[in-house]
């Protein structure tokens, strides 16, 4: 699509738009356009409008255009909140610079969408005349389009401006083309785009109650399980009432979990949770470690997923088996850092073979990977205390306190001081500080566990010539290394607890308030701990119930306004769409 | 697999399939308890040895490339006129000017692919007497050296005497001479690895390698090396061998202090045609300490056959001449001056003494089929391979 300076000029109009809506949504946002709750003692959920991350962007975009549709741009970063960033998500907006970059990735798409390679696929219809507004093909268009970036229909109203834009912008730019793909740029940067918008109705099993309405319900549900929008036939299902029933819900649940596409959204759940966004920003010093390279850095992460997906998805195993397994997937780099022997393909670009560790060895489980020990590392040297602390953090959702301000950290940085060779002694005497020691009492006798894994996840037994010594307890389980570790954490009521926790933020993009609370440390702990801890099974409890789904009342005074706009909207294009 | 905890704290891990070649190797030699250990190395650097000397050049070195080709246009014919053109925008106008300055019956042909078509310009060769290597053929003689490490006196190492006095092969105080170090560094990365496993180490009570006997095997692998963020080979990858004869040499070695040395044996590994395609070293000794950082280092003395090697110079045409100054017709009759070994009907021999540095980082290695392939029943020589 060229952008001629009347097309310029008309999507400067649009944009100013787009800004001015973005910038409303924004403020929506910020200033507690989400249902919340009156009190926190309601029965009913949250809903909230969550910003897009940059995958399901992505994703969106794939699933609705294909691959050969390219994406340039940035994405602005996100907002971990609760320990994920998906509730971070429902906290962030839009700033004028990272509108900007939506502007160049919307301009981009739509002009690989009605190119001439394109076009007869992703447009679909043909215009009368490829120099003039044709009404009918704009329209078929754009309400297909639109229907999947919205995760709705278009509403009337909405669907006659997007046409009535694209007609304007052909006549200036004399392209049909060049006119539609203008109308789809600025659907692509719109807030109902970029924002997971969820809409209330009255919930009609339950008087004065209220819940999802079907398409928010749809979204929920595949972001949830996909980290994608919703697909066709989920929009149908909402569109026709099936989500509103249980066996019409759980029917869609059913293939959702049964398609190849549940690891992407069991890939994004572990990826927010581990914190992999931390990945992004690893940098270790390769003077001391040249094994580090930006494909380990890769690798590593990969290492855990796919020791995740086939733990929780292949095998149906044991969540808490993930501590202790002896099974994971190596590369050649991996293994020369793990410094173990395995065989690789020959002539395979980025090989991957699964591999045993032998039971005789403390390598066992995700703690022992380098995306955890790696990850929660300093550039040069390991950190005893912050792999304890993410540890406890972000395995066990426990919360740990910063440190104060005015710690002197000499002594635990300097790793050339002949009397405190290992990170063990080090520790020990800076614990020494009253102010420091509380805190540590909590972290280092677990990250000190880990100490046999330098900063980029190589296996060590010695550090400056000492032995390591890898003991330690946690929550009154000892242990003598990182095996013992792993078995602890298997152990722990707070990981169960945890993952159950996370999984339901990560799907409804809030902490979970009072009553929710209940129901997910009550019944969907108990059923997780009683189906044997199978993570499929989570996730299938977490999507079919109806707490996931509850909403609370909407609230009253001028944000009343568009909220019931938009459900009055949509109930209508639903008979437009009929 | 099983996991074997050495006393230094390094840990190393077998699989399966290296355990069961290792115990082959046992089986095969049996003079090594239970507790012997293997060891897997990936060859990061070999190249032609070289401890220079201040005064092994009495003339100097050969000249530069300015000076030299100036004399190759001069020999040539051209005019002063014509030379000083071709000199504008140095080196770049002269790479297509130096091929065809060979002469047959009267008409230019290629110098590199016929170095006898122009005169033996007589290169200045290395006087020194110290150099890496062995005594290869047990005499001591006016030409041999005297090893700087070892002192081992009547090392063979007439290739060092052949290029010595070119400046890119130079190198003293344990660094790398410039080509031979950029000729390697330039293959290794699409050539499959070299690796080194030597098994029957055994150890004393304080994690020392006793003295004894050990194998040493000389593979090539099915991978390169990977390089890591520093650019240099990454350590503890795991490789497998290829099962082709032609790359695995197998021979018997006497561990001294931490540092093995071999047996005579017939050395035979593929590599590069960018360097040289096959390298064949008779009467081959090799010599390699195993450093506590995991690493090793040592040397291999030979005779080999001395044509691939000035091949090797000559690949490069032109552009070695003027980029590393080296004069290689020159290369051509001083190596089968030099040579010393292997005559052939004529009595010209054929094969020239020579040392190499290896240095290496540790390495898993294994070996796939290995109950199907010669490993363990003793060196594959050449003349076996060829038939």
């Amino acid at each position: 699509m060229k952008m001629s300076g009347k097309g310029r000029g008309m999507t400067g109009k649009g944009m100013m738009r787009r800004l001015a809506l973005c910038g409303a949504v924004a403020a929506l946002c910020l200033t507690g356009f989400t249902g919340q709750s009156k009190a926190d003692g309601d029965a009913a959920g949250q809903v909230a409008m969550r910003r897009l991350t940059q995958d399901q962007y992505k994703q969106i975009i794939n699933d609705i255009f294909g691959p050969t549709v390219t994406l340039g741009g940035r994405f602005e970063p996100d907002l971990r909140d609760s320990g994920l960033l998906a509730v971070g998500a429902a906290q962030v907006s839009v700033t004028a610079a990272g509108l900007e970059q939506y502007d160049l990735m919307a301009r981009s798409i739509a002009t690989q969408v009605v190119d001439e390679k394109h076009r007869p696929l992703l447009v679909g219809c043909k215009p009368a005349s490829e120099t003039a507004p044709d009404d009918a093909c704009s329209k078929a268009f754009l309400s297909k389009v639109g229907k999947l970036l919205y995760r709705r229909p278009l509403t009337q109203h909405e669907l006659d401006a997007e046409v009535a834009a694209a007609n304007a912008a052909t006549v200036k730019t004399g392209s049909f083309y060049n006119g539609l793909g203008l109308s789809l740029a600025g659907m692509l940067e719109a807030p109902e785009f970029l924002f997971r918008q969820e809409a209330v109705e009255p919930d009609p099993d339950h008087a004065g109650a209220y819940r999802l309405d079907a398409y928010s319900k749809a979204s929920r549900l595949s972001f949830f399980l996909w980290n994608a929008a919703p697909d066709p036939e989920l929009l149908a299902a909402a569109q026709n009432g099936d989500l509103n029933s249980s066996s019409g819900l759980k029917k869609q649940v059913d293939r959702l979990m049964a398609s190849p596409r549940l690891e992407a959204g069991v890939r994004a759940f572990f990826g927010d949770m581990l914190a992999f966004d931390g990945f992004s920003t690893l940098a270790k010093d390769t003077t001391l470690y040249p094994k580090f390279t930006s494909q380990v850095l890769r690798d590593a992460q990969e290492q855990t997923m796919r020791t995740i997906v086939d733990h929780l998805l292949v095998q149906k195993a044991d969540y808490r088996d993930l501590f202790t397994t002896n099974k994971t997937f190596l590369t050649p780099l991996l293994a020369s850092i793990y410094k173990v022997q395995a065989s690789f393909p020959e002539g395979v670009q980025d090989p991957w073979v699964a591999f045993e560790y032998p039971a005789d060895v403390p390598q066992a489980g995700i703690l022992t990977e380098a995306s955890f020990v790696g990850l929660h590392s300093h550039p040069g040297r390991s950190s005893a205390t912050i792999r304890g602390k993410a540890l406890r953090t972000v395995l066990l959702c426990q919360k740990v306190p910063d440190p104060p301000g005015n710690v002197n950290f000499n002594l635990v940085q300097d790793t050339n001081n002949p009397n405190y060779k290992t990170a063990r002694q080090r520790l020990e005497a800076h614990r020494t500080q009253p102010s420091c020691a509380g805190c540590h009492k909590i972290m280092d006798p677990v990250g000190l566990a880990m100490e046999n894994f330098d900063t980029i996840g190589g296996f060590r037994t010695t550090e400056n010539g000492a032995p390591i010594d890898a003991s330690g307890e946690l929550d009154g389980a000892k242990f003598s290394d990182v095996a013992g570790l792993g078995k602890a954490v298997h152990d722990n009521p707070a990981a169960t607890a945890c993952i159950v926790n996370r999984v339901y933020e990560f799907g409804a993009g809030h902490a979970p308030n009072k009553s929710e609370t209940e129901w997910v440390r009550g019944t969907l702990a108990k059923d997780f701990a009683s189906g044997g801890y199978k993570f499929t099974d989570l996730l299938k409890d977490v999507a079919t119930s109806d707490v996931f789904y509850r909403a609370s009342a909407p609230q009253t005074g001028a944000l009343d306004t568009p909220k019931a706009k938009l459900a009055s909207d949509v109930t209508g294009n639903q008979e437009v769409q009929k | 697999m099983a996991l074997i905890f050495d006393r230094a704290g390094v840990n190393h891990r077998f699989c399966a399939l290296a355990i069961g070649a290792a115990g082959l190797a046992l089986t095969t030699f049996g003079a090594h308890s239970a507790r012997a250990e293997t060891r897997g190395y990936a060859v990061s650097w070999f190249y032609m040895a070289a401890e220079s000397q201040p005064d092994d050049c009495p003339e100097g070195t050969n000249p530069l490339s300015d000076v030299m080709v100036k004399q190759f246009l001069v020999d040539m014919g051209k005019t002063p006129a014509e030379i000083t053109e071709l000199f504008k925008d140095y080196p770049n106008n002269l790479y297509g000017a130096l091929y065809m300055r060979g002469k047959r019956d009267g008409k230019p042909v290629n110098v590199y692919s016929n170095p006898t078509s122009v005169p033996d310009p007589n290169i200045k060769t290395a006087k020194g007497h110290v150099a890496f290597g062995f005594n290869l053929d047990s005499k001591e003689g006016p030409n041999d050296f005297v090893d700087p490490q070892t002192n081992e006196r009547g090392v063979d190492d007439m290739l060092y005497r052949a290029v010595g006095c070119f400046i890119t092969q130079r190198a003293s105080g344990g660094t790398r001479a410039t080509w031979p170090a950029i000729e390697w560094d330039m293959t290794r990365d699409q050539m499959p690895a070299w690796v080194i496993e030597i098994s029957g180490i055994e150890r004393d009570a304080n994690g020392k390698v006793k003295d004894g006997d050990v194998k040493v095997g000389f593979y090539r692998a099915t991978s390169p090396v990977t390089r890591n963020a520093a650019g240099d080979p990454q350590a503890d990858m795991s490789f497998a061998v290829d099962t082709n004869p032609r790359t695995q040499n197998l021979v018997h070695a006497t561990m001294r202090n931490g540092t093995l040395t071999t047996d005579p044996f017939e050395f035979y590994l593929l590599q590069d045609p960018f360097g040289v395609a096959e390298y064949h070293f008779k009467q081959a000794k090799v010599r390699l300490t195993l450093n506590d950082d995991g690493s090793a280092k040592g040397v291999l003395g030979g005779y080999e056959p001395w044509l691939p090697i000035y091949h090797s110079f000559a690949l490069g045409g032109s552009t070695n001449e003027l980029n590393l100054s080296v004069n290689t017709p020159g290369i051509y009759y001083a190596l089968k001056k030099l040579a010393d070994a292997y005559p052939d009907a004529s009595g010209q021999n054929q094969f020239i003494s020579a040392s190499y540095m290896i240095e290496a980082v540790p390495a898993f290695v294994s070996h796939p089929n290995a109950d199907k392939t010669s490993m363990n029943v003793g060196p594959v020589r050449l003349a076996q391979v060829r038939q």
